[in-house]
C-alpha cells in the first residue's frame, strides 16, 4: 500500500522550511554534518527533483488495485493525488536566481549535491576554494527558507 | 533386491527414468548413492500446543463443525520456518524437525528409495529419526524427521548435505494399482497420519473410556 | 501534556514497538539496515521535536505525521515472514528491479534502497512502492517495498506481473523519469487519439466503439464518465509505459500474467477508470510491441515441431493472433517501438538486464522437466559424472511454465492426467528455488578457486 500521508493537505513548505533551516546550520558549523545526513540527503533529493523538473507526482494503485471495482467505476473517485510543490518550486526558482543567477540548473545541482555530500562526510571542506562556494550554498539555503516563509 | 552402483544410478538418471534434482557436485554421487541435502523448511512440533499426541485428534467425522477443530489441531501442532540460503535454523537437544530435501526425487515403479543419515552429521548428533522409505513412483522432495541426539544445539544451514539415498531395485515393477496417487507430488514436509487405515481401533465418539 | 510533550512521548512508543518487532523472524531483506534506518529517522525527528516552538502548529503537524508514517512503517515490518510469500522468487525480483531503482543523488550514504517483502490480501495486492512522498521529511536511505498477494504465495507465474510495478518504482527516480518523458512517454503521445485529453475524450465517447464500450457507456450515463481529465490522462500513459516496462523487463509471461489477472477483474476487457486505460487498448499496444521484439514469430524455426506448436498456442493466447480492431489501436508500430527501444536502453544503462528470449534448448529443457513432474531448472546430469548444471534466468523458467500451461499433455513424456495451473506453478517456485541452489553453489565454488 502506498504510504500516503494522512494529512490530505500538503505540508511540503513546511518540510523545506525545516530542512533548509538544518543545512543552513551545517553550513554555519561544518563539524555538525556527520549526524544531519538525513535532511542533507533529503534536500539533495529535493535538487534532484529540480534538476529534471520531477515534480509533480501521483501515488499509483497497484495494477490490480487500480481495477477493482471501486476504483474503477467513476472518475469522481479519482485516487490520483496530485503533490503541489508549486510553493517550494518558487522558492528554489528565486533562490537559484538570487545567488546562482547565470547558472543552469544542472550546474546547480551538482554543485550544491557536491557540497553536501562534502559536509556530511566531513571532508574537503577546509579547502580555501570550498569556503567561497560553501558560503554561496549557505546563502542560498537562506534565501530558500525564507522564500519558503513568504509563500 | 539389489542396491544399484554409481555406474547404473547415472544410466538410469541420464534416460530420465530416475530423477534427483539438482546434483549440485560431483562428490553427491557416492559408490552406491547419493547425498541429499538439506531443504529449506523446518517443521518442530509446537511443544506448547499439544498436551499430548492424541490418535483421537487424526480421525475426522463427517460433522462439518468438526472440520475448523482439525485443521486447527493439525496447523497448530507444528511451527513452519522457511529458512532461505545462507541463513542458519538451530536444531536445539532433544528436538525433532520434518524437513525436505532440497532434491526432487522421482522414482520409476520398479526402484525403491532408503534414506539414511551421513555418519559426519551423526557423529555430532544429528539423527534421521528412522530410515524413511520411498516407494516406487514417488515423486516429490524427501521428508526427512531431524533429530539432535547431542547436549548442544547444531547449526543447520540449507543445502548441506545431511543424508544419503539408495536405490534398491525391485524384483519386479510395481503395479499401477499400487503407486497409489502415482501423480500426487510432495512439495511439502508431510506430516504423518497415524491414524488412517486404524481408524476401527479408535475409541468411538461418546463411548465412556 | 503539549503536543510537543506527546510527540516525544510517541517517540518512545515507536521506538518500544521497533524492539518488539525483532522477536519475529524475516527472511527478505535486510532487518539490520532496516532497523539502523529507522532509528536515524526516529532520533533525527526526536532531535527536531525537542526543541519545537510549541507554537509552530505547521511544524507540530509536520511531525505528527511522519511519525504516523513510522508507525506504519513498523507495523508492516512485523507482517513480512518468509512463509507467507515466495521468497525465492522475491529474490530474483530484487536482483531486477533494485538496480534500477538506485539513487545517484551525490551523498554517501545513499543508492540501494533498503527492501522489505510482505504479503497481502488478494489478486490487487500486488504492489510495488518506493519512497517517493515529497512531503516526508524524514528519510537516509529510501525503502522499497513488495507486496506479494497472501492468497497467491506460490503462483509464480502470475507474478510476472510484478514488472509493471517494476516501471512505478523507476519513475520515482528523477533521471529515469526525464528519460522516460521524453523517450517512451512523449513518442506514445505524439499522435493518435490520445495526444490530448480532449482527443481521448473524443476517443472515448466515439460513437463507431466496439459494442462492450457502448454497453458500458450506457450503465454510467453521467458525462464525466467520458471526460478525460488531465490526472486520468497523465494515469493512463503511465499505466501504458509500466506495461511495456513489464513487458522488456519479464518477456511473454507478463503479457500472459498480464491478460489473466486483468481479465479476471475486467472480463469485458473495455472497461475505464481514473487510473486505468481499457485493456483492450493495452493490449493492442502490446500487440506491436511483441511484433518490433519479434515474439510473434519466435519458435516458427524451432527444430521441436512440438515446442515449435506449443509456442504458438502460447501466441495465440497471450500476444493474439490478428491485428487489434481500430478503436483499441492506439498507436503506431513506430511509436510503439521507439517507446519499447528507449525502455531497453534506459535497463541497460541502469544495469538491470532486459528479458531475452531463451535458446531453443533452454526452452525444450525446461518445457520437458515440467511434462515428466520435475521443477524446471538448469540442473543437467545427462554428461559424465559430473553434473554440467548451468544458470538459466528465472524468466526463462517462467516462460516455460506458461507454456507448458497451455500444452501439458503434448509432450509424450507427459504422462497421466494434465498438470493443473496451481501444480505448474509449485514446480517453477520449486525450479526457481533450484536453479538459486544451482547459481549459489556455482558461484561460491568459483569464488573458492580464484
Amino acid at each position: 500500500m502506498a504510504l500516503i500521508s494522512m494529512y490530505e493537505r500538503d505540508n511540503s513548505r513546511t518540510v523545506y522550511r525545516i530542512l533548509a533551516d538544518q543545512a543552513v546550520k551545517c553550513f554555519d558549523n561544518p563539524s555538525i554534518g556527520a549526524e544531519e545526513k538525513i535532511p542533507l540527503a533529503n534536500l539533495a533529493r529535493l535538487l534532484e527533483r529540480y534538476r529534471y523538473d520531477a515534480f509533480s507526482d501521483h501515488v499509483a494503485l497497484g495494477i490490480l488495485e487500480a481495477l477493482s471495482a471501486k476504483n474503477s467505476a467513476l472518475g469522481a473517485d479519482s485516487r490520483t493525488a496530485v503533490r503541489h510543490m508549486e510553493g517550494v518550486i518558487s522558492a528554489l526558482e528565486a533562490a537559484h536566481a538570487r545567488v546562482y543567477g547565470g547558472i543552469s540548473r544542472e550546474d546547480l545541482v551538482r554543485t550544491l549535491q557536491d557540497l553536501l555530500a562534502r559536509i556530511a562526510s566531513s571532508s574537503g571542506i577546509d579547502e580555501p576554494e570550498t569556503r567561497q562556494k560553501l558560503e554561496n550554498a549557505r546563502r542560498f539555503f537562506v534565501a530558500f527558507a525564507e522564500g519558503l516563509k513568504s509563500a | 533386491m539389489s542396491a544399484l552402483v554409481k555406474a547404473e544410478i547415472l544410466r538410469q538418471i541420464k534416460e530420465r527414468r530416475l530423477v534427483v534434482s539438482p546434483i549440485l557436485s560431483d562428490k553427491q554421487i557416492g559408490a552406491s548413492s547419493i547425498d541429499l541435502r538439506l531443504g529449506n523448511v523446518f517443521l518442530m512440533v509446537r511443544a506448547r500446543g499439544l498436551s499430548h499426541v492424541d490418535p483421537m485428534q487424526f480421525s475426522r467425522s463427517d460433522d462439518p463443525d468438526d472440520d475448523h477443530a482439525w485443521e486447527q489441531a493439525r496447523k497448530q501442532k507444528h511451527e513452519r520456518h522457511e529458512v532461505p540460503f545462507e541463513k542458519c535454523f538451530l536444531l536445539h537437544p532433544g528436538m525433532l524437525a520434518l524437513v525436505p530435501s532440497l532434491e526432487w526425487v522421482k522414482l520409476p515403479p520398479n526402484l525403491q528409495g532408503l534414506v539414511t543419515a551421513r555418519s559426519s552429521w551423526a557423529r555430532e548428533g544429528l539423527s534421521i529419526a528412522t530410515a524413511t522409505l520411498i516407494n516406487p513412483g514417488y515423486k516429490g522432495v524427501i521428508t526427512l524427521e531431524l533429530a539432535n541426539l547431542g547436549q548442544i544445539p547444531i547449526g543447520l544451514y540449507p543445502g548441506f548435505r545431511i543424508a544419503q539415498i539408495v536405490f534398491h531395485e525391485l524384483n519386479a515393477a510395481a503395479a499401477e494399482k499400487d503407486l497409489t496417487s502415482q501423480f500426487d507430488m510432495a512439495f511439502e514436509p508431510i506430516e504423518g497420519d497415524i491414524v488412517r487405515g486404524d481408524e476401527p481401533f479408535l475409541r468411538q465418539q461418546g463411548a465412556e473410556s | 501534556m503539549d503536543t510537543r510533550e506527546f510527540l516525544l512521548n510517541e517517540c518512545e512508543n515507536v521506538r518500544n514497538t521497533l524492539r518488539e518487532v525483532l522477536r519475529h523472524e524475516y527472511a527478505a531483506g535486510d532487518s539490520k539496515a532496516f532497523y539502523r534506518e529507522f532509528c536515524e529517522r526516529l532520533a533525527n525527528l526526536k532531535k527536531l521535536i525537542e526543541p519545537v516552538d510549541p507554537a509552530d502548529a505547521s511544524a507540530l503537524a509536520t511531525f505528527a505525521s511522519e511519525l504516523s508514517l513510522l508507525s506504519r512503517l513498523v507495523h508492516q515490518i512485523e507482517r513480512s515472514h518468509a512463509g507467507e510469500f515466495s521468497w525465492p522468487f522475491s529474490e530474483c525480483l530484487q536482483c531486477l528491479a533494485v538496480p534500477i531503482c538506485k539513487e545517484n543523488i551525490g551523498l554517501p550514504t545513499e543508492g540501494d534502497p533498503i527492501i522489505r517483502v510482505y504479503a497481502d490480501g488478494g489478486l490487487d495486492s500486488y504492489k510495488i512502492n518506493l519512497e517517493n512522498d515529497l512531503s516526508v521529511l524524514n528519510v537516509g536511505r529510501r525503502i522499497f517495498t513488495i507486496v506479494f498477494p497472501r492468497t497467491l504465495k506460490h503462483q509464480v507465474l502470475l507474478h510476472a506481473i510484478f514488472g509493471h510495478e517494476i516501471g512505478h518504482a523507476a519513475w520515482t527516480i528523477p533521471s529515469h523519469r526525464a528519460k522516460l518523458k521524453s523517450e517512451v512517454l512523449q513518442p506514445l503521445y505524439a499522435h493518435g487519439r490520445l495526444t490530448s485529453t480532449s482527443s481521448a475524450t473524443a476517443w472515448l465517447r466515439d460513437l463507431n466503439a466496439p459494442r462492450p464500450v457502448e454497453e458500458i457507456r450506457s450503465q454510467y450515463p453521467d458525462p464525466y464518465y467520458t471526460e478525460i481529465d488531465r490526472d486520468q490522462w497523465d494515469s493512463w500513459f503511465q499505466e501504458f509505459m509500466c506495461d511495456l516496462f513489464g513487458m522488456v523487463t519479464f518477456g511473454p509471461s507478463f503479457l500472459a500474467a498480464h491478460q489473466t489477472l486483468l481479465l479476471t477483474l475486467d472480463p469485458t476487457g473495455y472497461r475505464w477508470g481514473p487510473q486505468h486505460p481499457p485493456y483492450a487498448s493495452r493490449k493492442a499496444m502490446l500487440w506491436r510491441a511483441s511484433k518490433h521484439l519479434g515474439w510473434d514469430t519466435y519458435g516458427n524455426s524451432f527444430d521441436d515441431a512440438i515446442l515449435s506448436a506449443n509456442v504458438g498456442h502460447f501466441r495465440d493466447a497471450y500476444i493474439g493472433a490478428s491485428i487489434p480492431g481500430p478503436w483499441e489501436d492506439l498507436f503506431s508500430q513506430a511509436q510503439v517501438a521507439t517507446a519499447v527501444d528507449a525502455l531497453v536502453a534506459i535497463l541497460r544503462a541502469a544495469s538491470s538486464e532486459p528479458f531475452g528470449m531463451p535458446d531453443e534448448a533452454t526452452l525444450l529443457q525446461l518445457v520437458r522437466m515440467l511434462g515428466e513432474r520435475v521443477p524446471p531448472c538448469g540442473s543437467d546430469l545427462s554428461g559424465a559424472e559430473k553434473p554440467s548444471n548451468r544458470a538459466i534466468d528465472f524468466r526463462h523458467i517462467l516462460f516455460g511454465g506458461w507454456i507448458a500451461s497451455i500444452s501439458a499433455d503434448s509432450r509424450p513424456e507427459a504422462k497421466g492426467p494434465e498438470l493443473e495451473f496451481s501444480e505448474i506453478n509449485k514446480l517453477c517456485e520449486m525450479g526457481i528455488l533450484h536453479q538459486r541452489a544451482i547459481d549459489l553453489h556455482d558461484t561460491r565454488k568459483k569464488e573458492a578457486v580464484s
